[in-house]
Formats: structure tokens, sequence, C-alpha cells
């Protein structure tokens, strides 16, 4: 049994771009689901999500992302609906009810659930796509550089849960061997023996991993241990604008580090990905300081259609073909 | 880390002496009753395996071969804990005063479920790994994982992602990224415990052809003894965490006859019966033995 967010190799363009160009084209669009609140810029990232994972070949997580982010999305709306009582357009008088109190459901509460909802959606399939086109192998290559034990287990952890699918779907097989007078095997007895499973694998992974040399010290690549911290050293002249300039040069490092930790692994499509990446991320800036978030719940729904909030959805929408591979002079000939 | 360069080739690829250890005792074991002998998992363990030598380790379960071969890769006492006595050095390097991470240079080590083994994603990542933990540059990683994937016949494997592959392709992948390194050493517990018959005798004489052409010391504990003993040079027995036979493939079936029926081979038990001398260690052997008495 594969999950449908299991990495699956393929040829296409993102699956090839390097994980420090997919995460800032990933990332941007997700980051776009978090700054804004105007259903129309979330649906837009949404289907921007969408359409990458469909374009990249990862139909199956997309489908699932979507599925379970939509299911997360109505239960938001509901327990939005019954836990706040803002908002002035009246729907339904429930009147007092156990610990909830008085609950009135608001047109206003179901559309800021409904909103949180589809932000928490756009986020799943952003990660979905994340998780089924890019290579775990690559990530943990260009982080291992920067920090070599939290990729290397966020590595195995992405190793491990398709290995307790399949341990949870061999369990279950040998329940129901068992025969029909046999008790049916519950959840947690099945999780219960599924957790014990996976602790003894986790011990052999781990001493497999010993034994790989996993324990060795990595030769120095750089000499980045050499240089001095900018904090402690100068405390005596510290100025009100260090913060400023260290948090500055910190986006640029990280910024940096993104793109040239992986190097070696650089692929001819990672300017096609941090490029629209940064037209994403700039274009949501723009509509940001141009009023293109006009979207307000409370104190009654007020959804603004201005021209920048249409314009930064409709590249939103644009920007998820960014995955599509470019028909070859052949094929256009032919 | 050690030094390949010049580390000895010449001396014996795993000497052990004296080698006595018990597991670590559980909070019950420790608070009712003080560590009793039965609870020893090797006693007074003594073997050397010379270089390029292929040996089989037979014996019963928790006779003590795991566990042997855990402190042949330094696992055991480093990974598992436990009090230990004795002395352990692989090729030329103390294991008990250095640990896995140190012997990783010489010893390759495959386990008998291979699923436990695979950490990566895809199959070249998985072979790539020791060589990227020791720091190599990328073209001579590229090189040897090509290299190992030849010998190992599964180049047509390594863009695969790891859970789409068989049991059997699981194995060799495993076994691929244990002797990428090029290790003097390659314990294998038990490998073809999850192969079908005949996945089970090509990784076994593949084995052998590695032994042979790469000149790696192999030991290679299996129950299945019919597949392995005519690819083997010597079969060392253990029962109660002690070392009870040691010598030749024929020998041990001699001495299994006499002393451990458990440990004999169907064929063995077949020629025995029938009054039929030598014993095979293998089909091969057998057709040879019975064409040789037709003749006669």
């Amino acid at each position: 049994m594969r999950s449908p967010f299991a990495y699956v190799p393929r040829s296409g363009p993102l699956q090839s771009a390097s994980p420090g160009a997919a995460v800032a084209y990933l990332g941007a669009l997700v980051a776009v689901a978090f700054l804004y609140s105007s259903p129309l810029v979330l649906a837009a990232a949404g289907v921007a999500a969408a359409l990458a994972g469909r374009t990249a070949g990862a139909r199956r997580a997309v489908r699932a992302a979507l599925r379970m982010g939509l299911s997360l999305a109505m239960l938001i709306v509901v327990v939005n609906a019954l836990v706040v009582n803002r908002g002035e357009t009246v729907l339904v008088r429930l009147g007092d009810l156990p610990l909830l109190g008085r609950v009135d459901i608001t047109a206003e509460a179901l559309a800021a659930g409904a909103v949180i909802g589809l932000r928490a959606a756009v986020a799943m399939v952003g990660f979905a796509v994340y998780s089924a086109c890019v290579d775990p192998d690559r990530v943990l290559r260009a982080l291992r550089p920067i920090a070599g034990r939290s990729a290397l287990t966020a590595a195995l952890i992405s190793r491990l849960v398709p290995v307790a699918a399949a341990d949870a779907a061999r369990l279950r097989d040998a329940s129901r061997l068992r025969g029909p007078a046999a008790a049916p095997l519950g959840r947690a007895a099945l999780v219960r023996r599924l957790t014990a499973g996976s602790l003894d694998r986790a011990v052999d992974v781990a001493a497999t991993l010993e034994l790989r040399g996993y324990s060795i010290p990595a030769r120095p690549r750089r000499s980045l241990a050499r240089l001095s911290p900018p904090w402690g050293a100068d405390t005596l002249n510290r100025s009100r604008y260090d913060r400023r300039f260290y948090a500055t040069g910190a986006v640029v490092a990280i910024a940096a580090v993104a793109g040239g930790a992986d190097t070696l692994n650089r692929s001819r499509y990672d300017r096609r990905f941090y490029a629209t990446g940064a037209v994403v991320a700039i274009a949501a800036v723009a509509g940001k300081l141009l009023g293109a978030d006009g979207f307000h719940a409370y104190p009654t729904v007020a959804l603004g259609l201005e021209p920048a909030t249409v314009v930064l959805s409709l590249l939103l929408v644009l920007s998820g073909l960014a995955p599509r591979r470019r028909s070859s002079t052949r094929n256009r000939n032919a | 880390m050690p030094d390949l360069a010049t580390m000895p080739r010449v001396g014996p690829a795993l000497a052990i002496e004296g080698l006595t250890y018990a597991y670590p005792a559980t909070n019950a074991e420790s608070t009712t009753q003080s560590r009793a002998d039965s609870a020893l998992a090797l006693r007074d363990v003594s073997l050397t395996l010379a270089s390029g030598e292929f040996a089989v380790l037979a014996g019963r379960s928790a006779s003590g071969k795991t566990t042997l071969l855990r402190a042949a890769c330094g696992l055991v006492p480093h990974f598992h804990g436990g009090e230990i006595e004795g002395s352990i050095e692989v090729a030329g390097i103390d294991a008990l005063a250095g640990g896995p991470g140190e012997l990783a240079a010489v010893v390759g080590y495959v386990a008998q479920d291979p699923e436990t083994q695979i950490v990566s994603t895809t199959v070249a990542a998985e072979i790539e790994l020791p060589l990227e933990m020791r720091g190599d540059p990328q073209p001579s990683r590229a090189r040897a994982v090509e290299e190992v994937a030849l010998a190992l016949a599964i180049p047509h494997l390594l863009d695969r992602t790891v859970d789409t592959l068989s049991g059997g392709e699981l194995q060799r992948v495993a076994l691929a990224a244990a002797l990428v390194t090029r290790p003097r050493l390659v314990l294998l517990d038990e490998p073809t415990s999850q192969l079908d018959p005949v996945a089970g005798g090509e990784l076994i004489w593949l084995l052998r052809r590695l032994n042979e052409e790469w000149g790696v010391s192999i030991l290679l504990a299996e129950h299945r003894l019919e597949r392995c003993l005519a690819a083997a040079d010597r079969v060392v027995a253990m029962g109660g965490g002690a070392i009870s036979f040691d010598g030749p493939p024929r020998d041990f079936l001699d001495w299994a006859q006499r002393s451990d029926a458990a440990l004999e081979t169907p064929a063995a038990r077949l020629f025995s019966l029938a009054g039929i001398e030598p014993l095979p260690v293998g089909v091969r052997d057998a057709r040879r033995i019975l064409r040789d008495r037709g003749e006669r």
C-alpha cells in the first residue's frame, strides 16, 4: 500500500528542480494563503497549488489533500459557527447549549470559518504537492551541511510512515484471517501494536545508520565555524538598529543557503521556480499595500473586489502552471 | 575514522578472543536476581576469520549467532549495552574501544529484515548514503554506486523508489549498501529468511562470487544450511552462546549427525539413512557422489 503523499520520481520540472527552488515556489503559494483573508485570493492560491500538483503529475496527492482539506474546512466552519457569536446577520438561534452557552449561528461566523478552513485546505494542498514531488533524499542532501541530524530525522520519518502504513495493512489482513469467530482488531489495539512495532523498527533503523557511518563526523566543507557569532562579541557597542540589519542579513543568508546549499544538484528548472516564487511573493506584498485584501467578516461580511485583488488572483492561478513541461520544438513542428 | 590506506590488509579480518557477553538485565531481573550464568548470550567465544574466508555460522535459535555478528560490527556493546569481557579486533581495529561508526569503514552488516535496513527513498540514494556519510566526493560516489550495482546485477533498480521493490530486491539493495564502501568483512544475519528458495540460492552464490572476486571475508549466519554449505570454506556451529564446532563443511555434517541432528541438512540426513558415504554438502556434491557410486 502506497501513501498518496509518498514521493514518486518523475522527470517533470518540479521533480527535477532542486529542493530550494521547489520550496520557494510552493512556499510562496502557501505564504499567500497565510497573508490574505480575501476568499478570492485564497481560492486562487488553492487553485494554483492544485494546478501545480496536477501539472506535476501528483494527482492522487492533490485529490487526497483536497478531500482531507475540505473535510477539515467543513469542521472549522461548524466549530467557528458554534463558538463565535459575533456578526449581525443571525441565521439561526439555537438558544442555550451545555458548555457553549448561548449559540447564535451568524452568516459572518460561517464566512470567517470558511476563510480559515480555506486557508488550511490551501496549506494542505501545498504540502501534499511538496511531499509527492520533492525528493526527500535531495532535501536531506541539501540540508545536511546546515542541519544534518534534523534533516536525517525528517527523512527517516518520511521513510517510516509508509512502512507503518504497510504494517497496518498487514496487521488488518492478519486479523481478518483469524476467522469470523475471532474478535475484530479494534483501532486502539491496532495503534498499540503498530506503535510497538514502529519503535522496534526505529531501533533497527538507528542501528543500521550507526553501521553506515552516521556517527562519523562529516568532513568540514566550509570554514563557517571559524567565524565569530554576530552576538556577544560586541555587546557594549550595540545599536538599536542592529536587530533590523541582523534580521535582513538572516533573511538574505537563508535565501542564499536555500539557493546555494544544493549547488551540486541544481537543475535547469530552478530559475523558473525561484522566479515564479519571487513574482508571487512580490505581487502578494504589493497587493497588500494596494489594498487587494479587501475582506472583513465582522460586523457584516464585506468582500472587496478591487482590480488589484482580481489581478493578483489571476496571477496566482497562472503561477500554478509553472511546473508545466514546455513542448519541444520537434513536438511543435509535428 | 580509520585511514583505509594505512590499514593492514594481510591480518585476519576478524579476531575474537575469550568473548563473554550478557545483554543488559531488565529491571525485574536486576532487582530479583543477580546476573546468572544462564543470562550470558556469548560464553568464552574465540574465533579467527582469515582475510578472504567465507564462513557459515550455524546453530539453533537463541544460540548466540546474531549476538556474535552484532559484536563483530560493534553494535554489541556500543549500541545494545550490556556487560562484555574479552577482545574483538576487526581488520586490526579494536571493536570494543571504537564503535560501529569507526568500524563502518571495514565492516558491512546485512540483517534479517530488509525493511529496517533501508533509510532512503530511492535505491541510488540508499547505496550512496554510507559514502556520503564518509564525505566522499560526488564523482567517486557515483562510480562506486555504479560498480556495486553492476556487481550485484541491480543497475536497473537504481532509479526505483525502495517501496516498489520486492523482498529479494530490497535484500540486494541492503547488501549493496553494505558493500559499497568495499569493507574487508561482511556479516550477514539470515539474509535469505525472507526470500524464496531460488532467490535465496542466488544470493548465496552472489556472495561467493563477491568473496572470490573482491576478496571480502564473509561471515554468514543461516538456518537453511543446505543452501550455503557448498559455497562456504568453513562452518562455525554455536550452541548456548559457545562455539561447539569449527571446521570444513563436510566435517560439520559428520559432527551434526553425531552431535546435533537439528543442524543436519535434508540431503545429508537422506544419505545417512541410506547408508551412503560421504555426506553431501550440496546438490552438486550429492549428484557427484551418486554418480561415482553408480560407476563403481
